[in-house]
């Protein structure tokens, strides 16, 4: 039988995911700039497993880590957990800064992200008439706006919105870019624009600098595998809300 | 202390939100000034400082200005010394934030349209739905430990807080009731032990006060849940 990957300390790692999902995303990408091993589980989000649902009796979704044996659930407590118990990982800095301050304007903006940005570009792929499509991108470009500015008063001139390397708020928000080159290739809808007289020039900057790193790179699926999964999506369960197919 | 920036926290009275902020601010000894405000007619100060949302509580300390509600708290629990609002244990700190967030997103949610909906199949669902949180916030608390956090109220308490009084407001002037002793015994005790803390007590508003004040709400609150999100009013 296969041995388990060890985390640090000995606990067997195991992750329950979907590749595309950008909860997911997000946590595999945290653990992999600390070089923690896991064992990966692609889960079936439409006939979910024992594990998955004895794992997150709660919710029944991913992401879910299980370290040695015990399941930590919802992205941004796993992201928090994770940075914790590898914190003296010397391969990967802290995703969260030392400082108070920083640290709750890293959580204010990645909960706006999750709360505002998400729920709208979601919206915008189920949407079932024109207006209300024309609506949910308006509320998509308002929200990115927010997020356009928040990148100048965060990042002080630095590529990331946590200064020179990726932090929390870089991985809630670049874990969504999968899901905007869906956006622009079966909706045309551009969220982040990297064209002369685009309204969101820092971001694309930013964002063109989050998909070249190693981690994203390492986990994060191209655009036609999230394509496909939504035509999966639509034809399956298309009076289901989005966000509760992507975890 | 000589030198340290002084701590303002803009809260509303009768917000749960503020109390929130409040009591993490008491229980770890911080003096802080409390700005009300009158969220009809809500001041620059707060919209200077959560131009975002626009909504209460805001915390102001030296230059940081930190908004929503468990984000201060954990601000607070960090920036200040003080006993910690949270466990030392990585994974017993991920089961508070867990348990934290699930009270802002499934059981506030729910409890909101099953107290305001007018009596229908939604109705019936949102209150089938906050009975299944409840039930599941029910099981957190053992029979040994006096509140979420343990002997001591954490982020999870302090999160729960509204469930502590507001709802027996909110169930006294909706006529609608959710939580019993039969259902809830666990939780009741938890809501006796958390109003009847010290340092709760010093920053709880009045039940009377809270009575009179939501009352006067009714048909905002029902027309608000008749909207597609049941957002509290802070």
């Amino acid at each position: 039988m296969e041995k388990e990957p060890k985390g640090d300390d000995g606990g067997d790692l195991k992750l329950l995911g979907l590749t595309v999902s950008p909860f997911v995303i997000r946590v595999r990408m945290v653990l992999q700039m600390k070089a923690v091993s896991y064992r990966y589980i692609e889960q079936d989000l439409f006939i979910k497993s024992d594990l998955l649902v004895t794992s997150n009796p709660v919710h029944k979704k991913v992401p879910v880590l299980i370290h040695g044996g015990r399941p930590v659930c919802e992205s941004s407590a796993i992201m928090e957990y994770v940075d914790e118990v590898w914190a003296a990982s010397t391969t990967g800095a802290s995703i969260l800064p030392a400082d108070p301050y920083e640290r709750a304007t890293a959580r204010f903006w990645a909960a706006y992200a999750d709360s505002k940005l998400l729920p709208a570009w979601v919206g915008i792929m189920w949407a079932a008439t024109e207006e209300e499509r024309t609506e949910k991108v308006d509320e998509t470009l308002a929200a990115i706006g927010r997020l356009e500015e928040a990148f100048g008063e965060c990042s002080n001139g630095k590529a990331f919105f946590a200064g020179d390397s990726v932090g929390y708020l870089d991985l809630v928000l670049g874990s969504q870019l999968l899901w905007f080159g869906v956006l622009r290739k079966m909706f045309g809808v551009v969220v982040i624009d990297d064209d002369a007289g685009s309204k969101t020039p820092l971001l694309a900057s930013w964002a063109k600098q989050f998909v070249e790193t190693d981690m994203a790179k390492e986990v994060v699926p191209d655009v036609d595998t999230a394509v496909e999964y939504l035509k999966k999506l639509q034809a399956h369960r298309p009076g289901s809300t989005v966000t509760q197919l992507l975890s | 202390m000589m030198g340290d920036p002084a701590v303002k926290l803009v809260g509303a009275f009768g917000s749960a939100f503020s109390h929130r902020v409040e009591v993490a601010l008491r229980l770890k000894g911080v003096a802080c000034e409390l700005v009300l405000e009158d969220l009809r007619n809500k001041s620059e100060l707060l919209l200077a400082h959560n131009p975002v949302h626009k909504k209460v509580p805001v915390l102001l300390h030296g230059k940081a200005a930190t908004c929503e509600s468990l984000v201060i708290v954990e601000y607070v629990d960090e920036a200040f010394a003080g006993p910690p609002l949270l466990p030392a244990d990585p994974h017993a700190r991920a089961a508070a934030r867990f348990w934290a967030h699930f009270i802002d997103e499934k059981c506030m949610k729910s409890l909101w349209a099953a107290l305001w909906m007018e009596a229908s199949e939604a109705q019936r669902t949102s209150m089938a739905e906050a009975k299944r949180s409840l039930a599941l916030l029910e099981q957190q608390l053992s029979e040994k430990s006096r509140f979420f956090g343990g002997d001591s109220i954490g982020l999870v308490d302090i999160a729960a807080s509204g469930l502590a009084l507001w709802l027996g407001v909110m169930e006294e002037i909706s006529g609608v009731t959710v939580v019993t002793d039969e259902e809830f015994p666990a939780l009741r005790r938890w809501a006796r032990r958390y109003v009847g803390n010290e340092d709760v007590k010093r920053c709880l508003p009045e039940r009377d006060r809270l009575v009179a004040m939501f009352s006067e709400c009714k048909e905002m609150f029902r027309a608000m849940a008749m909207g597609s999100d049941a957002e509290t009013v802070n």
